[in-house]
């Protein structure tokens, strides 16, 4: 788009990218390697497993063994905390992951051969589009029920991946197809292939890396999103069964206790919200990234 | 192309989508596993009204002449039953549905009065300080999920200062207004940190364009310039942007009616998909996919009549 | 003969951009003068600073650019003596400008009729009913064929001459008496190029304009202007009458340019047929070196040449050069 700012070239208006990282991205970084931390030594940094009840001690408050409590079961929180990073991560990781891989899939054969096979695939976009994501998942819910999970799917994991996957694949399709429509048009592609050049190598070479850099940064957030998605499923009891420790579950059974142990109710709201912004400043940085080069 | 023109073609091109969640709805009921008439019919159906019933709506026969049953009953204003309660979905609507659009409305006022100005002061105070911070919390409050937000305002807002219920809708008018503030402001807080960065983000881009350039250089300043050129052509992607989230919204009003304990059609949504109640599920359903539609619809005729380049085929 | 004062005259320019780390002068010390009706261009490659010249003395420059040094000074009316003037400040009428791209540089979502109107409207104060009127002139003075329906049109309905033909219409809307063109014809065909040329000639002799305009294009240089400033990594490093500087170049870095024109004759400049470019690109604003900015680039360069800050100096009463060595740039 051009503009007024677009009057001086790229190279007056930006500063030589730097070596280092900028500080918005070191932060998003830091923030995901805790959680990735957590997500691998779950079992390790935590004593006991987030299944123990002890009803003896329900509902303390932070101690000493009990770093935020028990909650009405008696089982640690933090422990609970802790454990529930594995659920979200996988959930979120492999539904952006499959995403990502069926939408570019979908979107390379769109734009490529276009016709027909392009018109079926976005009207098949718009079709999942206008479904909103909520309506969509509890009707697979409402047919098939939550399920006991399925190889290392935990149960109540695979509806969410499903929808998640059903709903997420278009806008990386649109991304791809996007691309691929707009170099085709460059004078220099047309150029290349009036020169004798196959339209699949030209595609491949020009399309690939900015439509790669695009994609990055909508996984990086995307995958907060799912989480984000999961939790609030979990929350109204359809996403992740009891007794798994999930936050948004968590959150649920915290809150009849809102007006004492508020913290039951805080604490796995945080924890959602800090993985979010995390990933959010790492897509962020790399969006500027993305913008300066 | 005419405005008339326009409108017919859309409406034209949504013919086929209706057509589309129709039938999707309806393979919801034949996806699900075990006996598609008992589940509609409930466990206390006796085998007499399972039999007519299966008669009646063609399961006897091949996949589409059911289809066209359903969409003949949908066509008479059946959308179906609880398989419990055997309630019409349509009366389960009208007595569920007050209750959401009161919320829904709510949330639409808090986001319009904190979106709007937040957008606009983000993007005329571009990277200084008030637009650090306006970016900054809306970053945070789009990852901190819409219900926990709902939590704090009522433990932080509603108990300590009784002023709100922390649950319910209430019998009065008064107190269904008091009933659904916070809900709207907790639903206006999450819509918001979209909207408004969606608003800053296309302002900021229209201010750069080469025709506010042109505008100023011939004298245009002030309110002018933003009536003229700022805001119609910073309106266009932010309708867009709107269109797009409206499934956030409805998801965001079903937390927000857990959250607060409000009996609409979110919680009845949530309560009929976790029984498996597929009457009421399918019948939500459509309702919701319907809304969206038209939605959608609406959205494209505004941009339409914003933006004269749509109409150029 | 009229007075010898000039309309526009502009003295030690400066634009500053902020940059991360420190602030860099893509615009650095450009002086010129500009008669009435007279035509000035300037010429140079892009990232010479000429978009940004006439960005500031429009008023517009983008965000992270200012004008740092430098006044601009304005006559009231042609033949008056120049005073000071604020490009800046809200003004009416003396300065305006045609931008390069008419797609973008026309608010889509207003009709043709409208945009002309309202240059009228705002500059002018004249209300509604008669801008209208007015603007229907306006369009029928630039050419373009039965404005009446035309004004009813939406940019994009328009072809890429006829767009700019309304933005000529909108500058001209307040009566300037200077109109700027940052590359108009650039994103043109070549006949429409020349139409649109023309346009602005005719426009100029008939109104008395002062028109400065900016190109990287010599050929529409010869077409368009009676001066030529030719500017180099901010500066302005040769001026003259047109006919002059393009035959009897004076500085190196013009000799080059001319030599770079393909020509329909194999016979090129450099005698073998091949079409030669200067090698190198212009300089980045934040490595400006010290002396002459071009000699990187130069075949022709010297010690001398970055012994000290190259200034303009006046050969003959009417053309001034910065190039050391001009006695010695020959047209071939």
């Amino acid at each position: 788009m051009t503009g007024a700012a677009d009057s001086i070239p790229a190279v007056l208006a930006a500063p030589r990218a730097r070596q280092r990282l900028p500080r918005k991205a070191l932060v998003g970084l830091a923030i995901v390697a805790v959680y990735v931390f957590a997500a691998l030594f779950a079992d390790v940094i935590t004593r006991s497993s987030p299944l123990d009840q002890d009803l003896l001690n329900r509902l303390d408050g932070p101690s000493g063994s009990h770093l935020l409590g028990t909650d009405a079961l008696g089982r640690d929180v933090m422990t609970r905390l802790i454990h529930s990073v594995r659920v979200d991560l996988r959930v979120a990781v492999l539904a952006t992951a499959l995403a990502v891989m069926i939408g570019s899939l979908l979107g390379t054969v769109a734009g490529f051969f276009g016709g027909i096979v392009d018109t079926i695939v976005m009207r098949l976009a718009d079709l999942v589009l206008a479904f909103p994501v909520l309506v969509l998942f509890l009707a697979v819910l409402g047919a098939i029920g939550p399920g006991q999970g399925w190889w290392f799917l935990g149960p109540g994991e695979p509806p969410v991946i499903i929808v998640a996957t059903g709903v997420g694949w278009v806008v990386y399709a649109r991304l791809v197809r996007g691309e691929i429509l707009r170099i085709r048009q460059l004078d220099y592609v047309l150029a290349a292939r009036a020169g004798g050049l196959s339209e699949r190598r030209v595609l491949l070479r020009h399309v690939l890396p900015n439509a790669l850099n695009q994609t990055i940064v909508y996984v990086v957030v995307d995958v907060g999103l799912v989480v984000l998605a999961l939790a609030s499923l979990s929350f109204l009891g359809l996403g992740i069964p009891i007794p798994i420790p999930e936050w948004g579950a968590m959150i649920a059974d915290g809150k009849p206790y809102l007006a004492t142990h508020w913290w039951l109710v805080v604490a796995p709201g945080l924890a959602i919200g800090a993985l979010g912004i995390g990933l959010a400043l790492i897509g962020d940085s790399l969006d500027d990234r993305l913008k300066g080069s | 192309m005419g405005r008339f023109r326009f409108v017919s073609k859309r409406l034209a091109h949504t013919i086929p989508l209706l057509i589309g969640i129709s039938f999707l709805v309806f393979m919801v009921l034949k996806v699900a596993p075990g006996d598609s008439v008992r589940l509609l019919l409930g466990p206390r159906a006796t085998e007499e009204q399972v039999s007519a019933y299966s008669r009646e709506h063609g399961f006897d026969r091949n996949i589409f002449v059911q289809y066209a049953f359903y969409l003949r009953d949908l066509a008479h204003g059946n959308f179906g039953a609880s398989n419990r309660s055997a309630t019409p979905v349509t009366e389960i609507l009208a007595e569920r549905a007050p209750e959401t659009i009161w919320v829904i409305t709510s949330g639409l006022l808090f986001t319009a009065v904190l979106a709007l100005p937040l957008g606009l002061l983000a993007a005329a105070h571009r990277d200084r300080p008030t637009d650090h911070l306006i970016r900054s919390t809306t970053l945070v409050l789009l990852y901190l999920p819409t219900f926990w937000v709902g939590f704090v305002l009522i433990r932080v807002v509603a108990l300590p200062t009784g002023w709100f219920p922390v649950s319910g809708f209430g019998d009065t008018f008064g107190e269904h207004v008091r009933a659904v503030i916070l809900p709207g402001m907790t639903l206006a807080l999450a819509f918001t940190a979209v909207l408004a960065r969606s608003i800053r983000s296309s302002v900021i881009d229209v201010l750069e364009a080469d025709y506010v350039a042109v505008a100023r250089t011939l004298g245009v300043r002030g309110m002018r310039l933003i009536r003229r050129h700022v805001l119609r052509n910073s309106l266009i992607p932010t309708v867009n942007i709107l269109a797009t989230q409206i499934g956030f919204l409805l998801f965001g009003v079903v937390l927000v009616e857990f959250t607060f304990d409000i009996q609409g059609l979110g919680t009845a949504f949530v309560d009929a998909a976790s029984r498996q109640d597929l009457g009421v599920v399918q019948g939500i359903t459509l309702v919701f996919a319907l809304a969206v539609v038209m939605i959608n619809l609406v959205a494209d005729i505004v941009i339409a009549s914003l933006d004269p380049r749509v109409l150029m085929e | 003969m009229t007075s010898d004062w000039p309309m526009l005259v502009v003295d030690g320019l400066r634009v500053a951009i902020a940059r991360a780390d420190r602030t860099v002068y893509p615009v650095d010390g450009v002086s010129f003068s500009v008669a009435p009706g007279e035509c000035l261009g300037i010429v140079g490659e892009s990232g010479s600073g000429k978009s940004l010249t006439l960005k500031a003395l429009a008023g517009v420059l983008p965000r992270v650019a200012s004008m740092a040094d430098g006044s601009v000074r304005l006559a009231p009316a042609a033949g008056d003596e120049p005073a000071p003037f604020d490009p800046t400040a809200a003004h009416s009428n003396g300065v305006t400008m045609v931008f390069q791209e008419p797609m973008t540089a026309l608010n889509p979502t207003m009709r043709i009729g409208d945009l002309v109107a309202e240059s009228i409207v705002v500059q002018r104060g004249v209300r509604r009913a008669e801008a209208r009127r007015n603007a229907l002139e306006l369009m029928r003075e630039v050419g373009i064929p039965d404005p009446e329906s035309r004004a009813q049109a939406w940019p994009h309905e328009l072809s890429g001459g006829l767009r700019q033909r309304v933005m000529i219409a909108m500058a001209l809307g307040g009566g300037p008496r200077v109109l700027l063109c940052d590359e108009p014809t650039t994103a043109l065909d070549v006949t429409i190029q020349d139409q649109i040329l023309r346009l602005i000639d005719r426009l100029r002799r008939e109104r008395g304009l002062s028109v400065v305009f900016v190109t990287h294009d010599l050929a529409v240089i010869g077409q368009i202007a009676q001066r030529v400033a030719v500017m180099y990594a901010g500066q302005i490093i040769e001026e003259g009458p047109v006919a002059e500087v393009l035959t009897d170049p004076r500085h190196a870095y013009t000799q080059n340019l001319l030599r770079s024109i393909p020509t329909v004759d194999h016979a090129s400049r450099a005698g073998d047929g091949h079409l030669v470019a200067i090698g190198g690109a212009p300089p980045d604003p934040g490595s400006f070196g010290f002396g002459c900015r071009f000699s990187p680039r130069c075949s022709m360069t010297i010690d001398a040449c970055n012994a000290e800050e190259r200034r303009l100096v006046q050969i003959t009463s009417w053309r001034t050069t910065a190039c050391l060595r001009h006695a010695e740039v020959s047209r071939t």
